[in-house]
């Protein structure tokens, strides 16, 4: 809606060249590996249909497997806590943190973090904590913030990461992407040797071994739960799923979906803490279970949204993201599947516009791995907006006017035959290139075309005339 | 398991593994697992039991030395291939140097593997701590497991195993039986569920990648930069 | 035996598109169909369901359920009113008593024209030598997603004998209708039809072959405004005048 932060932060958007030309290349590329690597699979549409049901029953027997799974870890020596709110995963963190004298924190890419705020509460709390992916490192040396569920940097060139390794590390200035990379790989290395607490997301969490995967290509995230003494795993409710043994469906899916590769490089299976014997390997592991909204999402006819694996294919498959990139949507979750989330766990009167920013394109919904209706899902959070009265009042009764004209036959003709009369305004021939106030945005960008002069009805006519002159 | 479990998991699809899988039992299995774990960027080379020793010492000899470990030795850049040794400076070139090794304690062909290159590499004791883990040029480990269909091998922690000694040093030298070698992810995940899991069981397929500046593809970033693995019939 | 088929033209091709109607007959005649026109239809309920306005849309989705009732056949030119009625009406009407069933029989028996002609009529696109030799692109509208793959609706091109056919790079991205979205966003709309543009000009075609009336407006006056030189036209009009029952249009 015009005036609106999103609307401003669009404007911003488009007129960033740079953002721009770092998006839509590395979209179209990820989109052409994914294509690729689904290639390859010849079941892939089985899968993702298994995978589909598999999400769709945890998610009508959610508490179960929760349960289940709770077991299990603790049964392996770990220690389980619930946290309903944000607010509450946060402190409990801070807690072990802080029973345990823990100060110095590494952290795994993960969006669920991003959610909760971790960082900040940890740093406020007095725990030091350093990203460790390498994008999630850059952004947080830069003060930004990730762009991308899965790269998080898309929206930086080499020359704004090699400034902020500059600033931040004091190397000496170059853009050579693979020196950067070793620069980051020098310092977080010391960090890995002296940190005493890990937290990391769960990409999948097997309810019966109470087994967490955790899937990633850099090795900070086999670093992250190996090398501290105290390894946080915080996991969304939705992330739980039966069997170790779905696991390989997922797997066959997630990446290639993601990034065009078969598999991530690294999946770690943690299943509790360090056995007697085992020579490293953290002494602690817990797992907060965060509900912040997902309850709520899953008894609503959105529930489907909680399939998300996270993979970011639609991001790179959309061309609202391609063009806006992740910042504009402010939600820690972009993309089509942020349209969704951010209303949905949040407050979905700031993110009004969110869900109607949209062509309802639907190469989101043919690219999701596990097949959420991504588009259908829009047309019902619009469909909330109506009858909650959340869409401006001059849209509504536009829509509620031409819909009442349009159903029945005569207010049917009355309109097109008015849109005829009134497109004589701003006509040029047979096109409309200009418009008044208040519809001057319309024709702002390009031309319309106008009515026909002559409706199909009435050629029909005449084609039934010269139809029946020929039969004779 | 109650009733009302029962009633719950008896809702849940069973997927035929048939219609999962991408590789079959009767594949052959090491040449998959040879040709996908090349494509991802790891090198793989096949030798006998009676002579794993002596593989390994060539491959030390004739690798070179990867980018990641050629950082840590402050010698200067240059972007070393594990999988195309040609055209790399080889040990011979680079006079007095000695590789640092750390090898699993519980490893079938330990001892085949220090005689041999007892002349030409220092082994570092891994239980004598953290400095020993991060100055290792390379790891040398056996494996739980590898998986065909992914050219993946699976790591896992144990008793006398470190974690670390697949991931902190810059090369990880894998040894892999052939009987190791399953099809499928489907037969691994579907075998682990039966079994007491351990503490960590890393599934490794390459070595540490990034693509994280400008989607440029960067390996040896925290993880090993080379991982080499030796089939053994 | 020939075919019975109601035609449902739908409002933005009946207003804006008239001729496209007129080919649609003209084909489906030429290939044995008794082609009838029910007066009393009017619009599907498209905008007004994707725009979250659903009881609205209940409303008018009933209307083409009794107006279209009895037909064995109910064809339309484009893929978004087919979708509509195929998967969301009746999904609109799920709880509806009187509606529900009737609503699963309609979708069952409509069809998009291209599909219609591929499928029922089993038309063989092979044997109709194409009248206008200029270079030709085709458009893949969105709302073919879950009737043709792009390589099905692009064959109804590139199937013509004779075509001069330019495959179109980027063909599974949106060209920034989308209805309402194109209004309310008009600039990301055009920034998405900006590269749609330089897609076709790229091409070297000089006729776009769009089988999307929404699609077609919003292209075609973007291509105006930039001054790119290109005609547009429905697989019915291609179809309508290679078999010579419409003089071509330029």
């Amino acid at each position: 809606m015009s005036g609106s932060w999103f609307y401003r932060n669009v404007a911003e958007a488009l007129a960033d060249d740079a953002l721009k030309a770092a998006i839509a290349s590395t979209s179209s590329k990820k989109m052409a590996s994914r294509a690729a690597a689904v290639r390859e699979v010849e079941n892939f549409d089985t899968l993702r249909d298994l995978a589909k049901q598999i999400k769709q029953h945890t998610l009508d027997h959610l508490d179960h497997y929760l349960d289940e799974f709770a077991r299990n870890v603790e049964a392996s020596g770990g220690v389980v806590h619930r946290a309903a709110t944000a607010e509450q995963a946060n402190a409990c963190i801070l807690g072990i943190a802080r029973r345990n004298g823990l100060t110095s924190c590494v952290k795994v890419k993960s969006m669920t973090t991003e959610e909760i705020g971790l960082t900040a509460a940890l740093e406020g709390g007095g725990v030091h904590t350093v990203e460790t992916d390498l994008g999630e490192f850059i952004v947080q040396i830069d003060d930004d913030r990730p762009s991308h569920i899965v790269t998080p940097i898309i929206h930086k060139n080499r020359k704004q990461v090699a400034t902020a390794m500059v600033r931040e590390l004091g190397i000496e200035y170059t853009e050579d992407p693979e020196t950067l990379t070793m620069h980051a790989r020098r310092h977080l290395r010391g960090v890995f040797r002296t940190c005493d607490m890990g937290v990391s997301g769960v990409n999948f969490a097997a309810a019966d071994t109470g087994t967490i995967c955790i899937c990633t290509n850099e090795g900070n995230g086999r670093l992250t739960v190996t090398r501290p003494k105290v390894h946080v795993a915080l996991m969304g409710i939705e992330k739980v799923i039966p069997r170790l043994a779905d696991l390989s469906i997922f797997l066959k899916i997630l990446a290639r979906s993601s990034t065009g590769q078969p598999i991530t490089v690294y999946n770690s299976l943690v299943t509790g803490p360090r056995r007697r014997g085992d020579r490293d390997g953290p002494e602690q592991l817990h797992v907060v279970l965060l509900d912040n909204g997902r309850s709520r999402v899953r008894l609503s006819e959105y529930r489907e949204a909680l399939q998300c694996i996270r993979c970011g294919a639609c991001l790179n498959a959309c061309p609202v993201y391609r063009r806006i990139g992740g910042h504009a949507y402010d939600s820690t979750y972009p993309g089509p599947i942020g349209k969704l989330l951010a209303p949905l766990l949040g407050d979905s009167s700031r993110y009004a516009d969110l869900p109607q920013a949209s062509s309802l394109c639907g190469l989101c919904k043919e690219v999701c791995p596990v097949q959420i209706d991504i588009p259908g899902l829009l047309v019902k959070l619009r469909r909330d907006q109506v009858t909650g009265k959340n869409v401006p009042l001059m849209r509504r009764l536009g829509f509620r006017l031409a819909s009442a004209m349009l159903t029945w036959p005569r207010g049917y003709h009355l309109g097109r035959q008015m849109a005829r009369w009134l497109s004589a305004i701003g006509a040029e021939g047979e096109w409309i290139a200009k418009l008044p106030p208040p519809v001057s945005e319309w024709t702002k960008y390009h031309d319309w075309p106008r009515p026909a002069k002559r409706s199909f009805r009435s050629l029909w006519k005449e084609e039934q005339l010269s139809q029946r002159r020929n039969e004779k | 398991m109650s009733t009302s479990d029962k009633r719950v998991v008896a809702g849940l699809v069973e997927p035929d593994p048939a219609s999962v899988r991408r590789v079959q039992l009767t594949d052959d299995l090491v040449a998959v697992f040879s040709q996908r774990a090349s494509a991802v960027g790891m090198c793989v080379s096949r030798t006998t039991a009676d002579n794993v020793g002596a593989h390994v010492a060539n491959l030390l000899d004739t690798m070179g030395k990867p980018r990641a470990l050629l950082e840590s030795l402050a010698t200067g850049t240059g972007a070393l291939s594990a999988s195309s040794p040609t055209g790399s400076p080889s040990l011979q070139e680079e006079k007095g140097f000695r590789w640092k090794l750390l090898i699993e304690p519980s490893l079938f062909c330990r001892s085949s593997i220090t005689s041999t290159l007892a002349d030409r590499a220092d082994l570092l004791d891994a239980g004598s701590g953290d400095k020993a883990m991060f100055t290792a040029h390379a790891g040398i480990t056996g494996v739980t497991a590898a998986v065909a269909e992914t050219g993946s091998l699976v790591c896992s922690s144990g008793p006398d195993l470190w974690r670390g000694m697949s991931l902190i040093p810059p090369v990880h030298i894998a040894v892999v039986r052939v009987d190791q070698i399953v099809p499928d992810l489907v037969d691994l995940l579907g075998g682990l569920s039966s079994c007491r899991l351990p503490a960590s069981l890393s599934v490794i397929t390459g070595p540490s990648k990034t693509a994280d500046i400008e989607g440029i593809l960067i390996t040896g970033v925290h993880g090993p930069g080379a991982v080499w693995i030796c089939v053994v019939e | 035996m020939s075919v019975d088929v109601a035609l449902f033209v739908t409002c933005l091709t009946d207003t804006f598109h008239s001729r496209v109607g007129i080919a649609v007959v003209r084909v489906l005649r030429h290939f044995g169909c008794n082609v009838h026109f029910p007066e009393e239809q009017t619009c599907c309920g498209q905008p007004a369901y994707n725009n979250g306005f659903h009881d609205e849309a209940v409303v008018m989705g009933r209307r083409m359920v009794d107006v279209f009732a009895g037909f064995e056949h109910v064809v339309t030119p484009s893929g978004s009113c087919a979708s509509m009625v195929i998967h969301h009406t009746p999904e609109l009407l799920a709880d509806d008593a009187a509606y529900a069933e009737p609503s699963r029989k309609l979708a069952e028996r409509t069809w998009e024209f291209g599909r219609f002609l591929t499928e029922v009529l089993k038309v063989d696109l092979a044997s109709i030598p194409v009248r206008d030799d200029r270079p030709m692109t085709y458009h893949y509208s969105c709302h073919h997603r879950g009737i043709m793959t792009p390589e099905q609706a692009t064959g109804m091109i590139r199937k013509l004998s004779g075509v001069d056919y330019r495959p179109l790079d980027n063909i599974d991205q949106c060209c920034g209708f989308g209805g309402a979205f194109g209004v309310i966003y008009p600039q990301i709309s055009d920034a998405m039809v900006t590269d749609k543009l330089d897609c076709i000009a790229r091409t070297g075609a000089e006729v776009v072959v769009c089988s999307e009336a929404g699609c077609s407006m919003t292209i075609a006056g973007a291509a105006r405004r930039r001054g790119l030189s290109v005609t547009f036209k429905h697989v019915a009009e291609v179809l309508a005048e290679a078999l010579g029952l419409m003089d071509d249009k330029r």
